[in-house]
């Protein structure tokens, strides 16, 4: 399947992110450009910027290249402009600074390969993103982070595609297992309580811990971290919601008491906070915990890369077919072979 | 520092003022920052400012729709001098020609609003003609801030991008064919990237990818090879004809840079004298736009040293009483050289009116117009306030100590044309002392070339037929002891919000010197202060009305 045809008329901007180095992420950024021209769709291509990231001007390893086609927008911060290989023209300066200069926004008028870098913050991707919709693209691809913590997706994006593959795990049933826990993190539901909604937007700038329900109330906490049987202590019989403005992590969760954690389901503003390793996630899962989000990630597709850097690599079809057992009804697929 | 200390500023309320001037470009910016005060000697200049706010202020109401126009402009506008003026010695970046001509596009767009204003904006703010050097940067007349050495700089540029594409087709051409070949020979089909994965399995496939003349293994693992397109010389010989081609655009690219760094290097002063007027215009709009707003007036200057005020409006205190829903009342004040004495009821805004003053001599010294219904005043060369709030105690003075320091740094700064604001100096020490400092300080200062304002709740301090006094109102007319019961029960906010109300502010100049109005319990009372110490401390204040002891003690030392 043609990923960018399956994608382009549902979403405006979409992100593509690894679960690990050497998933393939720049492999599907580029089958996805490269469907592009044929498709008639000018697209705009961005990167999430990462704090404290340090590219190395001489060698650009850090940011891979990308090849655009006339046509793309893109941004480039403006150190890096002079050693873009394809020919761009600068349409707009933006304000969003990187350690490489301002980002501009550029359109390509001779095809070849660009280093794409874009701004750190989230505020600067919708910024950008919404510049290069203006400024004629059709739809948007960020070349998302490898880490979790800077996926900013429910931001800046409408749609991600995960990419996956056998950099995770040498044994293919783990990979599988490794990504549908991904997806399941990041397909949690959003809370649509109307009543908890409401108490919670009215509190969210204070960043605090607070349980909806019966006498809504704030604990004076500004993290989660090493709070759970604090938590569990506070915690009244009534309380329906936990909302957490961080992290939720293993050890928080675990502090909660079982019996409370039926009755009390964690909200934490988006799937990204979520750290909890995937057997302890099954763990508390099965004794009852229940997580909602405030805005969730639309994953609309997972590519795989059965290549390993460690130079072993899984059949293909065989990994395909696993992934896409374990992920439900999300398409699987290998940009590289075309199945 | 130039007029005042920046803590005088700050207790004024000039500081806050210009924190709410809005200029939009780093130029505006940067003035607003430097600002600095017309001295005395410097009036003339200070009118011709006077002149171009004026004006600015009427283009504001008269062409709203242009100043906005301008207003956008001046939010994209970057301070790119810097490479302006690197332009004399190295070749420009292609990011830098684009900066050079989005501003050179936004001045010429600045000039044009200009004028369609026509007479009523000042020549002096209006940018100078920069269409010859944008012309330049943009030949084919687009006028859209984008930016490429495009073909059209260069014939022979285009021509070796022409020559180059012509090469990629070529290889594009080449690698097509021996894929054509290696699936009409061996069977292979390559994907659109011209690579082929094989399994091991597959042997016989793999024997004849192993055979295939333009293919090579590229990668492989226990499983599977990927095969990819090797590069036949003829290739070869295209791609380095190509990266060839590559390189000789590169330079004649850095030769069309050059020819423009030359171009805008012959402009520099006319660009940063445009700079220079539109940090002219937007430091004035900006102050423009806060007269507007603030009601302010232009001020009529007079060469002697003086300062009237006419229903004169101190902006901070008005905002904050405004946001909480009570309203200024304006008051008027003359004050010559000399000493001015005001005394009146606690509360009845003798602080304010301090503050009122140093802000007026401020704002007008500074070129601004003033909050008031008219004002007068001559320059001043130093504006000094002293407010005993001990707010030395950091320092590790005690508020009187504070307040001597103060008094000492006034001082020795204070030359001719000097404006002293002093507040209820030396009401933290012992009463006797701190009236006869009062009375000291009063004729030291009443022979001195400077306007002093100076507030007490001594009686009999100003006595001296040199000094005018002048008595705030205060609740004179109002029945008090009515109000303090109706407020039985009520807030604080609530009390202060009812003295606020009655209270009347503005000031009468007394003939000699009369009895400093005595309202404080009264006021203690509408605040809510425990009836029983308000009893007792009235039983105190009677006994001790018929002598006067302390007066009559310092008379007579005095005399």
């Amino acid at each position: 399947m043609g990923l960018l045809r399956e994608t382009a008329n549902k979403y405006r901007v979409i992100s593509v992110v690894g679960l690990a180095k050497n998933t393939g992420k720049t492999t599907t950024l580029d089958a996805m450009i490269a469907e592009a021209p044929g498709e008639g769709i000018r697209l705009g291509i961005t990167s999430t910027g990462r704090d404290g990231e340090t590219i190395d001007i001489v060698t650009g390893t850090a940011k891979p290249r990308i090849f655009l086609p006339e046509g793309a927008v893109t941004t480039i911060p403006t150190e890096l402009y002079a050693l873009a290989d394809a020919g761009l023209e600068i349409l707009r300066m933006t304000d969003y600074r990187t350690a490489l200069g301002r980002v501009m926004i550029c359109g390509v008028v001779e095809a070849g390969y660009v280093q794409v870098a874009g701004p750190v913050s989230t505020a600067g991707q919708t910024g950008v993103c919404a510049d290069m919709l203006a400024l004629g693209a059709d739809m948007i691809l960020i070349d998302g982070a490898v880490d979790r913590r800077s996926v900013a997706a429910p931001h800046a994006s409408d749609a991600v595609i995960l990419a996956t593959g056998a950099a995770l795990s040498g044994r293919m049933s783990e990979v599988a297992a490794e990504t549908a826990h991904a997806v399941e993190i990041y397909s949690l539901p959003e809370l649509r309580d109307g009543t908890a909604l409401a108490e919670i937007t009215k509190h969210a700038e204070e960043k605090n811990i607070l349980f909806v329900g019966g006498e809504n109330r704030i604990l004076d906490l500004k993290t989660g971290l090493g709070a759970g049987r604090l938590i569990g202590d506070e915690i009244g019989e009534d309380c329906r919601y936990i909302y957490m403005p961080g992290a939720l992590t293993k050890s928080l969760a675990e502090g909660v008491p079982a019996k409370l954690r039926e009755k009390a389901a964690f909200v934490v503003t988006d799937p990204t906070k979520i750290f909890i390793d995937r057997l302890s996630w099954r763990k508390l899962r099965a004794s009852g915990l229940r997580v909602f989000v405030l805005s969730g990630i639309n994953i609309v597709a997972v590519t795989v890369n059965p290549y390993s850097p460690a130079g072993f690599s899984f059949d293909s079809a065989e990994l395909i077919k696993a992934v896409g057992a374990a992920v439900g009804n999300i398409p699987v697929t290998n940009v590289k072979s075309g199945y | 520092m130039g007029i005042a200390s920046e803590r005088t500023k700050r207790e004024i309320g000039f500081t806050d003022v210009l924190s709410k001037l809005r200029p939009l470009t780093p130029f505006g910016k940067k003035r607003v920052f430097d600002i600095r005060a017309f001295l005395p000697g410097e009036e003339t200049v200070l009118e011709s400012e006077f002149d171009n706010l004026q004006r600015l202020c009427d283009v504001l109401v008269s062409h709203e729709s242009d100043a906005a126009r301008i207003a956008e402009e001046f939010r994209e506008i970057k301070d790119i001098s810097h490479s302006v003026m690197r332009s004399a010695a190295e070749t420009l970046s292609a990011v830098e020609l684009f900066e050079v001509k989005a501003l050179l596009l936004r001045m010429e767009t600045l000039k044009g609003i200009c004028e369609s204003i026509g007479q009523d904006m000042p020549a002096r703010f209006v940018p100078l003609d920069v269409s010859g050097l944008l012309s330049a940067l943009d030949p084919d007349g687009g006028r859209i801030p984008v930016f490429y050495i495009y073909d059209i700089f260069s014939e022979r540029l285009a021509e070796l991008r022409k020559r180059k594409k012509e090469k990629e087709r070529s290889i594009g051409a080449e690698r097509k064919r021996l894929a054509g070949e290696t699936l009409a020979n061996s069977g292979i089909a390559l994907t659109p990237k011209y690579e082929a994965n094989i399994a091991r399995s597959d042997e016989a496939a793999m024997e004849a990818a192993k055979s295939a003349p333009y293919l090579r293994a590229a990668e492989e693992d226990i499983f599977s090879v990927r095969f990819v397109l090797a590069t036949s010389e003829k290739e070869r010989a295209l791609t380095a004809e190509t990266d060839a081609l590559s390189s000789e655009a590169e330079a004649e690219e850095e030769n069309v840079r050059k020819r423009l760094t030359d171009a805008v290097a012959a402009e520099i002063e006319r660009i940063l004298e445009n700079c220079e007027r539109i940090g002219r215009l937007d430091f004035l709009m900006a102050k423009a736009t806060h007269a507007l707003e603030n009601v302010c007036v232009r001020p009529a200057i007079s060469q002697a040293h003086a300062l009237r005020i006419e229903e004169g409006r101190h902006l901070p205190t008005e905002r904050a009483l405004r946001e909480r829903g009570i309203s200024y009342q304006p008051v008027s004040i003359e004050l010559a050289e000399g000493v001015s004495c005001v005394t009146g009821a606690n509360m009845g805004g003798k602080t304010v009116l301090m503050k009122l003053a140093g802000l007026v001599a401020a704002m007008a010294g500074h070129g601004m117009f003033v909050p008031c219904a008219s004002a007068t005043l001559g320059l001043s060369s130093y504006v000094g306030i002293l407010i005993g709030d001990g707010q030395d105690s950091d320092k590790g003075l005690s508020s009187f100590g504070g307040e001597m320091d103060g008094l000492n740094a006034m001082l020795s700064e204070s030359h001719e044309r000097a404006l002293l604001l002093i507040d209820e100096i030396a009401s933290a020490t012992n009463p006797s002392e701190g009236r006869a400092l009062t009375k000291g300080l009063i004729a030291y200062l009443s022979d001195k070339p400077y306007i002093t304002l100076i507030t007490t709740h001594f009686d009999h301090v100003a006595g001296g037929a040199d000094i005018v006094n002048y008595q705030v109102r205060g609740l004179s007319g109002a029945d008090l002891g009515e109000l303090a019961s109706a407020l039985t029960g009520a807030g604080s906010d609530e009390r202060l919000k009812a003295i606020a109300a009655l209270m009347d502010y503005r000031l009468d100049q007394v003939s000699r010197e009369q009895e400093t109005p005595k309202d404080a319990l009264r006021i203690a009372e509408i605040l809510g202060i425990n009836k029983e110490i308000l009893d007792l401390a009235r039983g105190f204040a009677d006994a001790e009305k018929p002598g006067l002891p302390e007066r009559n003690q310092n008379e007579q030392t005095e005399s």
